[in-house]
């Protein structure tokens, strides 16, 4: 039977001090009062007890939740699953959950790293994929307006038909969600032209944890004091559920160039890259890749071997695209780089959105993990030293490489990729990758997180980059909009409360309150 | 485990492949995009299958179930990068499961038994023994769909067959090929009529096996000879075949105007156009044939003999990245709810183009856009009669049926 047993023994162990064991579990009396409101509300299409169902859900691409699956256990099961299909069900949902203290976690499609999404306190899971409409395309100011569950891939595609890229393009832009985006703080590989998502967006419309609405006026900038709805860009689910998003859209560039460069150092590519940021261009894709990941993804392209390959798109009117073309190409000669042509970038595009070592490297009892981080550029090479070796040298581990991907006149991004077999408990060996991945980026001044966000899993060094004032500023908005903690508890650090889910007897975890509703559904 | 003949000891390296991923396919699903929930995605019915095969998690009706919601369209494996990964035949394996452990859907039991009862999904047709000839080269073997509830498409099959003098005939009992059993786990059943058909096959004497059906050509060419049986035909899909026959100058498509006056004759062959083609799933994916018929619509010619008379446009989602019309492994008798909302989305895909009417190659989607679509349905075979001025009288194309027997 699926368990939950060893998950809380992890979980209550001590890299997770934001899960505590249940003072007062979350009562079979509550969820099914809940559940009762839900189905007169919303009708029983959009709400299920269904083991299935809870179990579906309850996942997202978190390295432990993927080593437990394979032994049968979930880090968490919910109670219910909703799928509301309006604002105002959204709404109807959260005032529900507050008149009934159940918990709630927002789900769009589950692809972050980070155990975000998974349900650790029970309750109700609201997926929001069925607010997945393409409301609008507004061809004068260049702005698309989507609901939040829409998935990428498809968001992408609908633009392209019309002439237009949303110029977001994560690796996970086939199975994630423009709520997904905005909630975690996305990053796209074509981010360095385009922005993150937090350029991209101009305006959301979202639900307050008591149910009330808030939106924004669509603008290109305002001074109308501090902004209220920005604070749901990086909340991740913890105060409230974003429904609706407005962002900025491109024309399909005119012209796209593919470039590629040998440096033999990450260092001296980094310098070129730092050069050519200064001096305006905006390449839409920068990618340096360290010397262990050039031979593993270009081993073919010999003039690259034992050195570090760096990997361009220039897109854009072909005018802007010839200046950033010439600029780039002086700044990687001047730093006595060689050119590897165009075809290492069709290499990279052609397989930039399979993953399938990951499936593999789990299949077989390995832990496979990217921790992205970022800094400046007077510290991004030593934190890229710092955080290969000391994780490299770890026991366990296969590989620890890294590529820089997202670039800044004042510095970029590292995503670090490790791979190795637990020597003993899985989850201790991963949490020793994290424990000396983020002291090294923390020792060198850099932030724990560029893209991927807190979540979970990342949450227990939060406190270390950011001061208390800043999280206790943070921790009062939680609590005046969320008194109650019941939205998306146990993530970001934020909030006291423990899981009260689903759990009975170890073998039982999926058999629990919810049982007992099941069948008004 | 189950012990139908086609059992064998079953690697679930794919299926845990599929499991860990995060779903990089899900935006092809039609019905992950249709029902919204993850339970449906590939990854997620990968998911219940793993914790099944492994006793985390009992067997039940309740969980067999969502190893039924797939169309077995092979969306997902186009997108994957797991070269051996191929779901629909993951999930064909744990229905075999199911059906060991009698909880297979009510639906597909009921479908299985008529099938064993009649040798036919729908109604028995009342015809048998068609024209043609004691002995001939050509057997034309229509298929359930087609014999049962598309007499328009066998109609100008026939026509055109006798119009190019092609020596055919059909098989005086023709039964199923034994995909819908294949299909919802029922191995031993399948085999059985597998074996029979096969025999009749090759008892008719006839050098090259004809089917307008995707699913008969896929079981023919592909299922067929994975499990030992040779037809020692060639097996021809309709569209690749009538191709052949204009190429060779067997079969002539001129195609009047438009404009022709209604009772003129140029009016009496023409045809609606542009037109939009829809790719079949298991025709181009399976099958691989994507050009083909859209070289036959190029090849209708008009009346003065010279020009292409015909644009035939290519809806999003064309070739083998195609959108299943709903009726994909016989999905609609499992969720017809969500089949006809498939259906609808394909239909609005095909709209969006500015054709005038729908064009494909599989009874089964000539059915479900036919109802679905605004625009009038048309199976190639029946589209290139008309083309061609061949009197089948131009059969209205069905609307308004209820899906299936």
């Amino acid at each position: 039977m699926v368990s939950l047993a060893p998950c809380e023994s992890v979980l209550a162990g001590r890299q997770y001090p934001f899960y505590k064991p249940p003072e007062k579990r979350l009562s079979p009396a509550s969820v099914r009062a809940a559940a009762a409101h839900l189905l007169d509300l919303l009708g029983p299409s959009a709400v299920s007890a269904s083991k299935i169902e809870r179990l579906a859900v309850s996942r997202d691409f978190w390295p432990m939740g993927q080593t437990w699956f394979l032994q049968g256990k979930m880090a968490a099961i919910p109670d219910l699953v909703v799928w509301p299909r309006t604002t105002d069900e959204v709404a109807a949902t959260l005032r529900v959950a507050q008149e009934f203290d159940v918990p709630v976690t927002p789900f769009g499609e589950g692809s972050g790293a980070l155990g975000g999404a998974i349900p650790v306190a029970g309750g109700i899971l609201l997926d929001l994929k069925k607010m997945n409409r393409f409301l609008h395309i507004d061809r004068e100011n260049y702005l698309a307006t989507v609901e939040a569950g829409l998935n990428g891939r498809i968001y992408e595609d609908t633009l392209a038909a019309a002439g237009f890229t949303g110029g977001h393009i994560p690796q996970s832009l086939p199975c994630s969600t423009i709520g997904g985006w905005l909630a975690c703080r996305a990053a796209g590989q074509f981010s360095t032209r385009y922005g993150k998502i937090e350029d991209l967006v101009t305006g959301i419309t979202a639900v307050l944890p008591d149910g009330r609405v808030l939106s924004n006026r669509i603008a290109p900038r305002t001074a109308t004091g501090p902004q209220v709805w920005p604070l749901f860009l990086g909340s991740e689910g913890t105060l409230g559920v974003i429904t609706e998003a407005t962002l900025r859209v491109f024309p399909v560039p005119e012209k796209r160039v593919f470039a590629s460069y040998a440096f033999s150092s990450v260092e001296s590519g980094l310098d070129a890259i730092k050069r050519a940021l200064h001096r305006g261009a905006r390449p839409a894709v920068v990618r340096l890749y360290d010397d262990l990941e050039t031979g593993r993804h270009f081993a073919n392209v010999s003039a690259a071997e034992g050195k570090c390959l760096l990997v361009l798109i220039v897109e854009g009117d072909s005018r802007l695209v010839a200046a950033e073309e010439e600029i780039l190409a002086e700044e990687c000669r001047a730093a006595g780089a060689v050119g590897c042509g165009s075809e290492p970038v069709e290499t990279w595009r052609r397989a930039r959105f399979d993953i399938s070592i990951s499936s593999q490297l789990f299949r077989r009892g390995a832990i496979a993990d990217t921790i992205e981080v970022a800094g400046g550029w007077d510290r991004i090479a030593a934190i890229y030293r710092a955080m290969s070796q000391e994780v490299g040298e770890l026991e366990g581990t296969l590989v620890a490489s890294g590529h820089f991907s997202h670039v800044y006149p004042d510095g970029a991004c590292l995503y670090l990729s490790i791979a190795g077999f637990p020597p003993g408990e899985p989850a201790e060996y991963h949490q020793a990758v994290w424990e000396k991945a983020m002291d090294a980026v923390l020792r060198h001044g850099g932030t724990i997180s560029h893209h991927h966000g807190i979540g979970f899993h990342r949450a227990p060094f939060l406190a270390r980059e950011r001061g208390e004032a800043d999280l206790d500023a943070l921790r009062l908005i939680k609590k005046a909009w969320d008194p109650k903690g019941i939205i998306n508890p146990g993530k970001l650090g934020l909030d006291e409360r423990g899981p009260a889910g689903p759990v009975g007897p170890a073998g039982t975890g999926a058999d629990g309150p919810a049982a007992e509703v099941k069948s008004r559904v | 485990m189950s012990d139908t003949p086609l059992d064998h000891d079953h690697d679930l390296k794919q299926i845990t492949n599929c499991a860990l991923c995060p779903n990089m396919c899900r935006f092809a699903c039609p019905v992950a995009q249709t029902v919204r929930s993850e339970a449906v995605t590939p990854s997620g019915k990968a998911r219940i299958a793993y914790l099944m095969a492994h006793g985390h998690l009992g067997p039940s009706a309740e969980s067999y179930s969502y190893l039924y919601q797939c169309l077995l369209c092979g969306a997902c494996k186009e997108q994957c990068p797991f070269a051996e990964l191929d779901l629909a035949e993951e999930l064909e394996f744990f229905r075999a499961r199911a059906t060991a452990d009698a909880m297979t859907p009510t639906a597909a039991v009921d479908l299985v038994a008529r099938l064993n009862r009649d040798g036919t999904i729908f109604e028995p047709d009342a015809s048998s023994g068609l024209s043609g000839a004691e002995r001939f080269d050509v057997l034309y073997f229509r298929g359930c769909a087609t014999r049962g509830r598309h007499a328009e498409i066998e109609g100008a099959v026939r026509a055109l067959l006798d119009a190019a003098g092609v020596s055919w005939g059909t098989l005086s009992d023709e039964r199923c090929c034994g995909f819908p059993a294949a299909c919802f786990g029922y191995h031993r059943d399948a085999g059985r009529m597998a074996a029979e058909t096969a025999a009749a096959i090759k008892a008719s004497g006839a050098k090259v096996l004809l089917t307008g059906c995707p699913e008969c050509y896929d079981g023919f060419t592909r299922k067929y000879p994975e499990h030992g049986l040779k037809l020692g035909v060639e097996v021809r899909h309709v569209s690749v075949f009538l191709l052949d026959l204009v190429e060779a100058g067997r079969l002539r498509l001129p195609s009047g105007s438009r404009d022709a006056a209604p009772d003129s004759s140029e009016a009496r062959f023409s045809t609606p156009r542009p037109v939009v083609y829809h790719d079949p799933c298991v025709l181009a994916r399976r099958a691989g044939i994507i050009d083909e018929p859209r070289r036959l619509l190029a090849s209708i010619i008009d009346s003065g003999g010279e020009n292409p008379a015909l644009e035939a446009l290519d809806p999003l989602h064309s070739g083998r990245e195609t959108a299943c019309c709903g009726a994909g492994g016989l999905f609609h008798l499992v969720r017809p709810d969500a089949a006809r909302e498939i259906a609808a989305t394909r239909a609005g895909e095909l709209e969006k183009t500015r054709a005038e009417a729908i064009v494909t190659a599989c009874p089964f989607c000539r059915e479900w856009l036919g109802t679905a679509s605004r625009l009038p349905v048309y199976d190639l075979a029946e589209f290139t009669a008309m083309a061609a001025g061949i009197a089948i009288a131009a059969p209205a194309p069905r609307r308004g049926s209820d899906g299936h027997g």
